[in-house]
This record gives C-alpha cells, structure tokens and sequence, in this order.
C-alpha cells in the first residue's frame, strides 16, 4: 500500500498559489506506526510519500519512521516532495542513503511567486538545493508549477531547469482559487507549452533531449488507446493521503475535508465509502468528447479544487486539456516523421 | 474559455501500437487499472474467491520484473468482501529510484514519468 504522509501543515516558504492552510498539525510516530501495521496485514510492502506543508520541517519525524521501518521485515520504499528549503549536504546524503526519492518543487523564474515568509526572494536557495539533490541523485524531477502571474516566465524557466540539470521538468498548471486563468492568460500559457514542444522536438535527437511528462504522457495516451493505460488517478487508492491526524483521504486536494474520508490509521478502510469514491464517474459535461478516453476529466482532485465536486470539469481543465492534446499530437507527428525509429523506441517500448 | 466536447477527432499521423494480448494485458497494469482490474475480476468470482492477476510491467521497471496483484477486495464485493487486500510486486511509482515515479494527477503534478529523459 501506498500512502501520501501529510506530515505536517506548517510551511516555511509563502506561495501565492499555496492552498494550505497553516495550523501547527503534526503527525504522530505512533500513526505512522499504526498505517504500518495497516499496510503490513493487507501488502507485503509499503510505499510512503513525506509531504507536508514542508515535510522537511518534521525531519526528525521522517528519521524516526526510517529507522522504525529497518526494524521490520517488511518491504518499505520512501519518496518525498520538498521545497528544498532544509536540504544540506548531510540531509541530502541521509536521504539518498536510504533511497528517499526527491521531488524538488521548484518553479524556475516563476519561483517569484513562491517568497520566503520575509518575503525575500528563494530562486537562488531552491536552486542551491537543486544542484545538491541532482549530485545525490541525478534522475530526480523539478516539479513545477505554472501559475497564470507568471506564464509569460513558462518558458524560460524550463530552459533554466534544463541548465540547472535537470533531466526532466514535470508541470503543472495552478489550479483553485488562487489561480486566475483567463482567455488571454490560457492563450499565453498555449504559447509557452508551442516554445517547449518545439524545444523539446530540437533536442529530441540529440544527447540533450528532456523529458516533459505533460506532453509526453498526451502522446502516450493515442499510442496505448486511452489514459487508463497511461497514467492514473489516486482516486483510484493506489496512493491515498493521510492526515497529520491519520484520517485517509483517496488523494492530496482530499485531505482534511471530512465528507472524503475513506478510513483512519487506527481503523482501517471504510468500505462503504471507499466504493462511493473509486467508481466516481466522468463529468457529464464530457458526454461524447472524442477526447473524453485521452483527457484527465475524471481527476477528483483537480475537479474539486476546481469546481468542488469530483465529478465536475471547469472550464479551465477542459482548455487546457484540449490544448495539451493538441499540442502533443503536433509533436508526436513532427517527432515520428523526423526521427521513426528513435520515436518508437522511446514511446512504444 | 468554455467546456467543449470535441465531436469529432483528427487524422493522427503517427500510430497507435499494435500489441500482442500479452503485451497489452502488462500494459494495462499501471495503478489505474488495477482496482478496476480486480473489481472486474471478483465481480466475475464467486465472493471471497482470491484474485491474482500477474504480469510484467513493461516501461515502469528497469528490468521489466514482474508484478502481482492479488486479494480480495472489499468494496468491490456485492458482499462487503472481507478487507483483505494484497497489491504485490514492484510498479514504477512506488520505486524511488525508477524513471517511471509516479506523478498522480494533474492536480500534483500529473501523467506519468518520462519516457524520453530515461
Ligand atoms: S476535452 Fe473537455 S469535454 Fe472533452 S473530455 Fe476533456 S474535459 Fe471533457
């Protein structure tokens, strides 16, 4: 079982886009304990996300996990999503020493969106961070955020990601209600998406190529017939989140509204709930899309940051969804007419 | 912006994969089909009966080792199951070191891994 650990809800950075709210909740040893004892009855392994807030604020918290799981016999992988903020040399190598994958959050040149609580700048600390955690581990992933203040940024701050090392820039849009999507923004954000593509087909062939998830899981989805063969939902529990208290939720945007709760560490599952959410339908609106098979429509979380309901596209979702097919069939195209054989190799393995 | 089906799909010029039914059985093995793979199953099962769906994943793990679904599912049970739910093996996402580490939706960073940086 996979389970997303919201550590804590506390946060040293302030981004403007930043959903959360901050109110001193800190997960307990003794819960972390009791999902183990939850996951170790029904897997023979246990895979834990440490998320916040900032989970590297709860340190010694993730420290005394790690070690309990060595006491086990048990399987345990571990990843984690930081702001970079705390990370040093010593952490860094902890981490990676125990096999904690890293996702960095970190935005590029829009990272002005993203202030320290004095309001200062954090580019330059995250993108120290950066370059440590790709010494430690070079595959790791920038995660980055698109908000609509900064779009016109989109662009640049790829190509800054790329020089900073990174391998491959995982983005994702803002969503909610900080998010102020317009025509005009979204037209923008289409041009920042051509730029990458184009960048992407430059380099495509060459020992610099990138990977870029957000197009390249569209292209994915026609060659495999649809997105249930490309990616998933956590709505689907493979990775539920859970609470500093250890109430579990199916995904992230769940997480403390209590109508979602889908079990407790102590517990276990409900099964009555747990049904209701996992056989969630696709948005009526998308009744006879020819993209309904290749679009996210039915991601609960980002329908309900959304809209507030898990079954209910926004207008925004669908543009972008739309634009992102778009895009990434022109790329596919130029890419399998240009380099056949490269393309095959890389996307139908 | 507005909500707009699309009714009807362009010419898409570079192909769809066509793939043997093992192939395509692995390929449907990423975490999306797995609860609706098992639900499938055990609603075709007598209620209790065990499930093991077994196959390679093809793209999310370095060696193409394989991975082991199996359990009885509570939810997906006329008969409210009996909560033991076993998903075994090693799939990309829950492997810190894999290229295919999961992502989730979009609303935490969506898709999967990526093909092109492995
Ligand atoms: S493109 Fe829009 S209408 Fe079509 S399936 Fe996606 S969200 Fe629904």
């Amino acid at each position: 079982m996979n389970f997303t650990l919201h550590l804590t809800d506390m946060c040293n950075l302030r981004c403007e886009y930043c959903t959360q709210t901050r109110n001193g909740r800190r997960m307990s040893l003794d819960t972390v304990k009791r999902l183990i004892d939850l996951s170790v009855k029904n897997s023979l392994r246990t895979g834990f996300c440490f998320y916040g807030g900032e989970p590297m604020l709860e340190f010694s918290l993730i420290r005394q996990i790690i070690d309990y799981c060595k006491t086990l016999d048990h399987r345990f992988s571990f990843k984690m999503n930081t702001n970079g903020l705390l990370l040093n040399e010593e952490t860094v190598k902890y981490l990676s020493d125990n096999n904690v994958g890293i996702g960095l959050s970190i935005d590029g040149l829009m990272q002005k969106s993203r202030k320290m609580p004095d309001g200062s700048d954090s580019l330059e600390a995250v993108s120290n961070a950066a370059r440590l955690v790709l010494e430690y581990q070079p595959k790791a992933a920038s995660r980055t955020v698109i908000s609509p203040e900064n779009v016109d940024l989109f662009y640049d701050s790829v190509l800054y990601l790329l020089d900073l090392g990174f391998k491959t820039v995982i983005t994702t849009p803002a969503y909610g209600k900080f998010a102020a999507w317009d025509d005009e923004k979204l037209r923008r954000l289409r041009i920042g998406y051509e730029k990458v593509s184009s960048m992407y087909a430059d380099r495509f062939g060459t020992d610099v190529r990138f990977g870029f998830p957000e197009l390249e899981s569209k292209i994915l989805t026609h060659i495999r017939g649809g997105i249930s063969n490309v990616t998933r939902c956590h709505s689907d529990l493979s990775q539920c989140s859970v609470n500093p208290e250890g109430n579990i939720y199916p995904c992230i945007q769940f997480v403390d509204r209590d109508e979602y709760i889908i079990g407790t560490a102590e517990k276990g599952f409900f099964a009555d709930r747990v049904s209701s959410l996992i056989l969630h339908k696709s948005p009526k609106e998308c009744e006879g899309c020819a993209l309904s098979d290749r679009c996210l429509n039915f991601c609960g979380c980002t329908n309900l940051i959304e809209t507030g309901q898990i079954d209910r596209i926004s207008p925004f979702h669908c543009e972008h969804e739309r634009m992102l097919i778009d895009i990434a069939d022109r790329l596919g195209e130029s890419l399998y007419s240009k380099y056949p054989e490269k393309f095959i190799q890389v996307f139908y393995k | 912006m507005k909500i707009e089906p699309v009714r009807k799909l362009k010419k898409i010029a570079y192909p769809v994969a066509v793939a043997s039914a093992v192939a395509v059985a692995a390929a449907s093995m990423t975490s999306c089909n797995i609860a609706k793979n098992i639900i499938y199953n055990l609603n075709r099962n007598p209620s209790g009966s065990e499930v093991v769906i077994e196959g390679a994943v093809p793209y999310s793990q370095p060696d193409g080792g394989d991975v082991e679904l199996m359990g009885d599912v509570p939810y997906s049970q006329p008969d409210g199951g009996d909560n033991d739910l076993r998903l075994e093996g090693e799939t990309a996402y829950s492997e810190p070191d894999c290229d295919f580490e999961a992502n989730g939706s979009s609303s935490d960073f969506a898709g999967v891994g990526s093909p092109a940086a492995e």
